[in-house]
C-alpha cells in the first residue's frame, strides 16, 4: 500500500520540482520514512500492541489504520439511523477530527522530532527545502491515510444512503478536515516548543498519550450518551450558537446543506472551507518556516547545554517515608528505587496511568444521582460504595504487575550481584512502595468521598476493603509474579507471562472478596470481626515473604 | 605502522591540485560557535592539506564534535570562515557535502532498517546507481564481517556493528575528504586494526582524513599531524615528533595530559584510594 502512495507522488512530481525539491531524493526519503513508520511501534496504540511481535512487524501503521477504520464504521452507523444529516454526521466528523489530532500529537514526535534525521540527512548533499518538503509530504500522506481510513465505512454508508453527490461532498470534507487537524497539531507543537525544551516536550507528549488512552477508554462509554445531549427529539434541525465553535458541526452542516439543500446552513458550510483554507495559509506562511528552524536546531548540539539538567535533592520526604515503612537497609533502598523509577520512567507512566481511565465507568454505576446532592440520602441506604472500593484494587494490581517490567531490565543484575541472603527485602520493598504511592492516596480520596455520603458508619468497611486489597497485592506477588524482581523483565516478556494470574485475581478473587464483604454486612458485627481476621491474614501473608530464597528467581 | 612518520615520502605521491597551489583542503579562520550563552569554540584557525591524516584530540566537551559538525555543514550558524575543498561552507554546503564523508560518533542511524536498506538509502541521497551501491555495500560489509547481517534489522546490532555500518555509510560514495568522529568507539581490537589499515590505504589513495579520537596510541601512530583542542581553542598543532620535542614527553598521553589537564592525576588517584578508607 505504501507503493500506492509513492505512485501518486510520482504523478505529482512536477509540482515538487516546481516547489524547488529534488524529486528523486524526496521520493527516496519518503519511501524510507514509510518503511520505518511501518516497523515502528505506534505510540498511540502502545497499550494494545504485543511487545513480542513488533520486533518484526512490517505493517504496524496499516494495522492501526485498520483498527481505526473499524471504530470509524461504528461511529458512522448513525448515518443510517438518523435522518437528519446535521446530527448524523456530527459523530463521524468529530471522531475523525479527534482521532487524527490525537494520533498526530502522539506520533508527531516520532514523525517530526526525530533527531536521527539531522544526523543522517544533514551531512548528505540534500537541500533543506527537499527535506522540508519530504517531511510535509510524509505528514500529509500520514494524516490523509488516517482520515480516509476512519472515514472509509461512513463514506460507503453515505454512498448507499444519499448517493454519489453526497459521497463526493463527504470525501472533500474529510480532506479539508485533515488539513485542519494538521494545523491544530502544528499549532499545539509550536506553542509547546516555544515554551519548553526538547526533553520536556517528550514528557508533555507522553502526558498527551496518557490523556489519549484515557479518552479512548472513556470515550466508548460516552458515545451512547452523546445523542441524548444533541436533543434529537425535536422535529426541526436547529443550529445553536455554540455549534459555530465546533468544527465537526461545520462539516455536518455542510453535509446537511448538500444532502437536504438546506440554505440556512450556508454559514456553517462557508466556515468548513474558509477556516481550513485560512489555517493552511497561516501554516505555510508562518508556522512551517519557524517549525523547520526549530527542528533543525534540535539535537544538533552535542550536550552543549541544550538539554535541561535535572538535579534531584538527596534525602527528603521519600527517604524519611522509606525509613518509616521498612525494616532493613535493602528494603529501604528498593522502596526508594521503586518510588523514584515509577515517577521518572515515561514508559511506565504510559503503561499504568491510563488505568485510572478504566475506573471512569464507575461513575455510571452511580448514575445521575451522583451529581444531585438531594438524592445522596437515598444512596446512603445501600452498599454500592463497596463496589467502588473493590474496583480501586485494579489500580494497585495494575501498577504492581507493571512494576516488574522496564526497558532497563538488564540493570536488574545488581540484585544478584549484591550480597544479600534473602530476596524478601527486594520484593517487599517494591510492594510497599507501589501500594503507598499509587493505591493509598487514591484510596484515601475515595474514602473521603464515601465518608461524605455514607458517614462514619462506613469506616470499618473502608478498613476491611483496604486490608483485603493489600492481601490481594501480596497474593498477586506470590503466585502471579513468581520469579520476578522489580523492573527486571523486558517488555517483550510481558504478554506471555503473568497476565493470566492478574486476570484470575481481578475476575475471581476480587469479586469473591467484594461479595463476601457485602455478605458480611448482613451479619451483626460481621465486618468488625472480619477486620480483625483480615489483619491476621495480612500478617501471615507478610511473614510468608521471609521464606523466599534466591533459588526461586532466575536471572 | 611506521608510515605515519615518513610523511614526506607519502605526501609527495599524492600531489593533487590542492597542495600544488598550496591551497588547504580544509581551512578555518577565527571559527567561533556558541550554544545559547556558552561559547564552545573560541576562535579556531586551522589548515589541513590534501593527503593528510589529522588527529583531532581534546578532553570531553572541548569542542571536537562541534568543529566537525561545522565542517560538514550541519551547523550553519557559526562565526568566522570555514572552507572545505575551496567551497565556503555557508554558501556551498551542498557542494561540500557531495565530496565529503562523515561518520558521527553516537551510532545514530535508522535502526529499524537493515544495513543494506540503509546503505541503499544513503547511496540514493548521493545519486548513486542502486547496483553500484549494492555492490560496494556487499563488498564493504563482507570486509567488516557483516555480510551475513546484510539483511538483518539493525536494532539488534551491537554498538560496534552499528559503528561499522556507519563507517561504510560515510565512505560508500568514495569521498575526497573524510571526517570521522570517534570512529573506533565500540569496535573490537581486530576491527580497530582493520580501520587503521583502511585509513592508511585511504590516505595512500590521496584522501584527506580528519578525525577525532580519545585513543591516544592510535592517534599517535596514524596521524601525520596532531591538533589538540582544549576549552574551544587549539593549544597544540604539529607532528608527533614536534609535540614530543615541545613537551619533552615520551608519549602522546603524557603530552596530552601536560597540555590539557593538570599534573595532579597521581594525587587524585591517591585521594581516590583515601576516600575509600
Amino acid at each position: 500500500m505504501s507503493n500506492a502512495v509513492l505512485r501518486i507522488l510520482d504523478l505529482m512530481q512536477g509540482v515538487f520540482r516546481w516547489l524547488g525539491a529534488d524529486y528523486d531524493i524526496l521520493r527516496t526519503i519518503v519511501e524510507v520514512k514509510f518503511k520505518m513508520q511501518n516497523r515502528r511501534p505506534m505510540a498511540s496504540f502502545s497499550q494494545y500492541k504485543s511487545y513480542n511481535n513488533d520486533q518484526d512487524t512490517n505493517n504496524s501503521f496499516w494495522m492501526m489504520v485498520g483498527i481505526l477504520s473499524i471504530f470509524g464504521g461504528l461511529m458512522g452507523i448513525s448515518i443510517f439511523f438518523i435522518d437528519k444529516p446535521y446530527y448524523a454526521y456530527a459523530l463521524p466528523f468529530g471522531y475523525i477530527m479527534i482521532m487524527s489530532v490525537l494520533t498526530l500529537v502522539t506520533d508527531f514526535s516520532s514523525l517530526l522530532l526525530d533527531t536521527t534525521d539531522n544526523v543522517v540527512l544533514l551531512p548528505r548533499p540534500v537541500t533543506g527545502r527537499t527535506i522540508l518538503l519530504a517531511r510535509l509530504v510524509h505528514i500529509a500522506s500520514y494524516v490523509l491515510i488516517l482520515s480516509y481510513g476512519i472515514a472509509l465505512l461512513p463514506l460507503i454508508f453515505t454512498l448507499f444512503k444519499y448517493g454519489i453527490l453526497a459521497f463526493l461532498a463527504f470525501a472533500l470534507a474529510v480532506f479539508v478536515l485533515a488539513m485542519l487537524s494538521v494545523f491544530f497539531t502544528s499549532l499545539l507543537y509550536m506553542l509547546l516548543m516555544q515554551f519548553t525544551s526538547e526533553e520536556r516536550l517528550k514528557d508533555i507528549i507522553s502526558y498527551f498519550q496518557i490523556v489519549f488512552t484515557l479518552l479512548v477508554t472513556a470515550g466508548y462509554q460516552m458515545v451512547g450518551r452523546i445523542f441524548t445531549w444533541l436533543d434529537l427529539d425535536t422535529t426541526a434541525v436547529a443550529i445553536r450558537g455554540w455549534h459555530y465553535a465546533l468544527p465537526p458541526l461545520w462539516f455536518s452542516g455542510w453535509m446537511q446543506f448538500v444532502i437536504k439543500g438546506a440554505p440556512s446552513f450556508w454559514i456553517l458550510s462557508l466556515l468548513s472551507f474558509g477556516i481550513p483554507l485560512l489555517a493552511m495559509w497561516i501554516l505555510i506562511r508562518y508556522l512551517a518556516p519557524q517549525f523547520t528552524q526549530k527542528i533543525a536546531q534540535m539535537g544538533v548540539g552535542d550536550g552543549g547545554g541544550s538539554e535541561k539538567v535535572i538535579t534531584q535533592k538527596r534525602g527528603g520526604f521519600v527517604s524519611r517515608l522509606a525509613s518509616l515503612m521498612t525494616r532493613s537497609h535493602l528494603e529501604k533502598a528498593i522502596f526508594e528505587l521503586s518510588w523514584k523509577i515509577t515517577a521518572r520512567d515515561r514508559k511506565f507512566k504510559m503503561r499504568t496511568y491510563p488505568t485510572f481511565g478504566s475506573l471512569i465507568p464507575l461513575v455510571f454505576v452511580f448514575g445521575k444521582e451522583l451529581f444531585d446532592p438531594q438524592k445522596w440520602s437515598e444512596m446512603a441506604q445501600g452498599y454500592l460504595y463497596l463496589m467502588l472500593l473493590y474496583m480501586a484494587h485494579i489500580i494497585a494490581g495494575t501498577f504492581q504487575s507493571q512494576s516488574h517490567f522496564s526497558e532497563d531490565f538488564k540493570a536488574a543484575w545488581v540484585y544478584f550481584a549484591t550480597p544479600t541472603d534473602s530476596p524478601r527485602d527486594v520484593v517487599v520493598g517494591n510492594i510497599k512502595a507501589i501500594l503507598l504511592k499509587f493505591y493509598t492516596p487514591f484510596y484515601l480520596l475515595l474514602s473521603a468521598f464515601v465518608l461524605t455520603i455514607w458517614g462514619i458508619k462506613a469506616l470499618d468497611d473502608l478498613y476491611l476493603a483496604f486490608v483485603a486489597s493489600v492481601c490481594l497485592s501480596m497474593i498477586e506477588s506470590k503466585i502471579g509474579s513468581q520469579n520476578r524482581l522489580p523492573f527486571s523483565k523486558s517488555l517483550a516478556t510481558m504478554k506471555e507471562a503473568g497476565q493470566t494470574s492478574q486476570f484470575v485475581i481481578f475476575m475471581l478473587l476480587l469479586p469473591i472478596c467484594g461479595f463476601g464483604h457485602w455478605g458480611l454486612t448482613f451479619i451483626p458485627f460481621g465486618v468488625p470481626v472480619a477486620c480483625v481476621f483480615a489483619t491476621f491474614i495480612a500478617y501471615v501473608l507478610y511473614k510468608q515473604f521471609d521464606k523466599l530464597t534466591w533459588e526461586s528467581f532466575d536471572l | 605502522m611506521a608510515w605515519g612518520h615518513n610523511r614526506l615520502a607519502i605526501s609527495s605521491q599524492n600531489l593533487n591540485e590542492f597542495n600544488m597551489e598550496k591551497q588547504p583542503v580544509v581551512s578555518l579562520r577565527g571559527l567561533k560557535k556558541s550554544y545559547g550563552r556558552d561559547l564552545i569554540l573560541k576562535g579556531i584557525d586551522l589548515d589541513v592539506y590534501a593527503g593528510e591524516i589529522i588527529g583531532y584530540i581534546g578532553p570531553n566537551g572541548a569542542g571536537k564534535s562541534t568543529t566537525l559538525k561545522i565542517l560538514i555543514g550541519m551547523l550553519p550558524d557559526f562565526v568566522g570562515e570555514a572552507k572545505v575543498l575551496g567551497y565556503d561552507i555557508r554558501e556551498d554546503a551542498l557542494e561540500v557535502k557531495k565530496r565529503i564523508g562523515y561518520v558521527p560518533e553516537n551510532a545514530m542511524l535508522y535502526e529499524v532498517l537493515t544495513p543494506m536498506e540503509y546503505l541503499l538509502f544513503i547511496g540514493r541521497l548521493h545519486k548513486m546507481e542502486d547496483e553500484l551501491t549494492e555492490r560496494r555495500a556487499l563488498e564493504l560489509l563482507e570486509i567488516f564481517g557483516l555480510k551475513t547481517h546484510a539483511d538483518v534489522r539493525m536494532n539488534t546490532f551491537s554498538k560496534g556493528m552499528r559503528q561499522k555500518v556507519l563507517l561504510i555509510s560515510g565512505l560508500i560514495h568514495n569521498p575526497d575528504v573524510i571526517f570521522l568522529d570517534e570512529p573506533l568507539s565500540g569496535l573490537d581490537a581486530n576491527a580497530v586494526i582493520l580501520v587503521k589499515e583502511v585509513l592508511a590505504k585511504l590516505k595512500a589513495a590521496g584522501k584527506t582524513i580528519f578525525y577525532s579520537s580519545h585513543i591516544m596510541d592510535v592517534v599517535e601512530k596514524i596521524s601525520d599531524r596532531i591538533v589538540i583542542i582544549n576549552q574551544g581553542t587549539i593549544i597544540a598543532n604539529g607532528t608527533f615528533e614536534e609535540l614530543k620535542a615541545q613537551a619533552q614527553s615520551g608519549s602522546l598521553e603524557l603530552i596530552f595530559q601536560g597540555l590539557t589537564g593538570d599534573n595532579e592525576n597521581s594525587h587524585r588517584a591517591e585521594d581516590f584510594l583515601q576516600a575509600l578508607k
